[in-house]
């Protein structure tokens, strides 16, 4: 009975820490997935100077041969050449400054996934965000899932879902944007709103719109092959490191920044969220650690005639000792196993299934967060745990023990239990 | 043949302020093959001398001489092998260890002793015909009654051949017809196997049948009563 109380404890112990942990990898292996699947991409190449002072003229040099170059390297699967203007967006509601990216849709839709989170209302947008447009597909438009619609005779923008929101526009609407052209003269332009897209980072959505890059260029008086970032999209996430490493040799006069370096916070909360994890293990381990004394103890204060008897026939005191070490240590690792392989199919049930956070999903919104959560946990994980599983056991089973060695096999044949 | 003896043995316990005498200069012999029985009341120290003859407890003064060794001097650990190799134990709650078998339980000394397992399972058989229990050699301790219980006991405490067993009041849970039987089958033991008993008790059933009576009050012998020789 006892035995299976230390069984079960360690068992819900392990789910707990085991699931929990799944729970933060899992948001954030998600939320860098997203960051570079729609905001990010992979890497990002800049005239040294643009990401300091975001001036017209600060273009990459040759940027289309360049764009070919990088694309045909190994590891690179796509790269997509954006102008990139701060403007001043409004609507007859309301104003503010926004980051203009002028696309070519097809590069585009090659290296991030906006496209696929395009809604043909503000409505749709805020009620089915994040889900694939396609299966909502009555409500589907030319515009979704393609950036712009092909029909429209006017001048269109992307806005997010957000964006939409603050300047209370939707799609069919017309904003006006306003910048700086070439020459340092004020222009402007009329454009009509021809998507919102929805992801999950609403900062992101906030300060983020797209139209195609003639347009732009023409507003601005740029020839429209000039492009300031140059977006790449790798094969695997595993190729940064290497690709970033060549591009730096071989274009030692761009900047080149990673997906960690263009959102260093991104970087940072994953830091913390390890952090984290490993925080909640270690108390989860602890308590653990001590409820396993504890229940020793009390096997041990329950056994005491029979380890009286033990040690008046001849069981040594470095017997006893094991004795008691192994039948912790064996209890531990048994109710350990048990619970990181129901913990495994809990993380596999959620993980394949999510978690709907929507209670909460404003706040983990703005931080860039999907309110479905996927928890996810890798193997050395689970080894890594079923070694401190196994540390924790030892440590505590020493003290209980040391508490059966200490006992007068006279006196302890004695007491009545 | 002297297998036991206690010269001039006091046990003093200090509880807290008050220094408890509870064995108080005690000398005795046992020989080879007896059946003795240490009898007295509650508190007269018979448990003490009987921890003293098993090596449970050490004296504070004098000196408990097992074949020669006087176990007062031993190490602790010298004196859990001592215990292992020379002394054979009965409890008054059986002990046995609940989650062997009878045979397992009974072979387990034998195991600690690292003997052989074709030797540990003949012993254990022969010790099970012995007291009557090869039927239920493969039985747990929770599976038997008490008397049976009682006799794995016996079985048990002779699996290494000590010099002889101590048995602490070992038919004070039992009723009457289990009492009887664990006594005849001790008394047997004692007459054709020549194994040496010495019982703590307060049941005249056991006094009855016992045929050396110590008795023990306030720590001391009170009169140490021969009723038959033991033939050498």
């Amino acid at each position: 009975m006892r035995s299976l109380i230390v069984m079960i404890a360690v068992a819900i112990g392990m789910i707990g820490g085991v699931f929990s942990s799944a729970v933060f990898k899992g948001m954030s292996d998600q939320r860098v997935r997203e960051a570079i699947r729609y905001e990010t991409s992979h890497i990002q190449m800049h005239h040294p100077q643009f990401m300091g002072n975001q001036e017209l003229e600060y273009t990459i040099d040759g940027a289309g041969a360049l764009a070919r170059e990088i694309e045909s390297l190994s590891g690179v699967a796509a790269v997509s050449k954006r102008m990139e203007i701060p403007v001043m967006i409004k609507s007859t509601a309301s104003g503010t400054g926004v980051q203009l990216m002028g696309i070519d849709p097809e590069q585009e839709k090659q290296v991030t996934a906006i496209h696929e989170r395009v809604y043909d209302s503000a409505q749709v947008a805020k009620q089915f965000g994040f889900q694939d447009p396609a299966r909502i597909g009555s409500f589907m438009k030319d515009s979704v899932g393609n950036y712009f619609r092909t029909t429209s005779r006017s001048e269109q923008i992307v806005i997010g879902e957000e964006l939409a929101e603050q300047l209370k526009v939707d799609v069919k609407s017309k904003v006006v944007v306003n910048l700086q052209t070439a020459d340092g003269t004020l222009s402007g332009g009329v454009f009509r709103v021809a998507g919102i897209y929805r992801i999950t980072n609403s900062t992101f959505e906030n300060t983020v719109a797209f139209v195609k890059k003639d347009a732009l260029a023409s507003l601005t008086g740029m020839d429209p092959g000039r492009a300031h970032e140059i977006a790449i999209k790798l094969k695997e996430n595993k190729e940064v490191g290497p690709v970033m490493k060549q591009l730096k040799e071989q274009y030692p006069e761009l900047s080149i920044m990673s997906w960690k370096d263009i959102q260093p916070e991104l970087g940072m909360i994953i830091q913390w969220l390890d952090v984290m994890l490993y925080f909640i293990m270690v108390i989860i381990l602890l308590a653990l650690g001590f409820g396993i004394v504890n229940t020793m103890l009390m096997v041990v204060m329950e056994r005491v005639k029979e380890l009286g008897m033990l040690m008046a026939i001849g069981m040594n005191r470095l017997r006893v000792f094991g004795m008691i070490m192994l039948e912790t240590i064996f209890l531990s690792i048994t109710g350990g196993i048990i619970g990181m392989a129901l913990a495994g199919l809990l993380v596999q049930y959620t993980g394949a299934v999510g978690i709907n956070l929507g209670a909460f999903s404003q706040g983990l919104q703005a931080v860039g967060y999907n309110p479905m959560l996927y928890p996810k946990i890798g193997i050395s994980f689970y080894l890594i745990i079923t070694l401190l599983i196994i540390l924790i056991a030892i440590i505590a089973s020493v003290y209980p023990a040391i508490k059966a060695l200490k006992m007068n096999p006279a006196e302890a044949l004695r007491i009545e239990i | 043949m002297k297998i036991l003896t206690l010269n001039n043995v006091h046990k003093i316990y200090n509880e807290s302020e008050v220094q408890v005498h509870a064995v108080n200069g005690i000398s005795l012999a046992f020989h080879k093959g007896e059946f003795a029985a240490i009898v007295g009341p509650s508190g007269s120290g018979k448990t003490t001398l009987l921890n003293m003859i098993g090596g449970l407890d050490q004296p504070t003064e004098g000196e408990v001489i097992v074949n020669n060794t006087n176990i007062g001097a031993l190490k602790p650990s010298q004196l859990i092998d001592f215990r292992m190799y020379n002394i054979g134990f009965v409890f008054q709650a059986y002990n046995l260890i609940p989650v062997l078998t009878a045979k397992e339980n009974v072979e387990f000394i034998m195991h600690l002793q690292g003997r052989p397992k074709k030797e540990r399972e003949d012993r254990a058989m022969e010790l099970l015909e012995a007291v009557g229990l090869v039927d239920r050699m493969d039985s747990r301790p929770s599976r038997m009654s008490g008397g049976q219980q009682q006799r794995v006991a016996v079985a048990r405490a002779l699996a290494s051949k000590p010099k002889f067993v101590l048995a602490d009041e070992p038919t004070a849970n039992l009723d009457s017809k289990s009492t009887e039987n664990l006594l005849d089958i001790m008394e047997n033991l004692n007459r054709n196997e020549k194994v040496t008993f010495i019982f703590s008790t307060h049941d005249n059933r056991v006094v009855k049948k016992a045929r050396r009576v110590i008795n023990i009050e306030d720590g001391m012998v009170e009169s140490d009563e021969l009723r038959e020789k033991v033939e050498q």
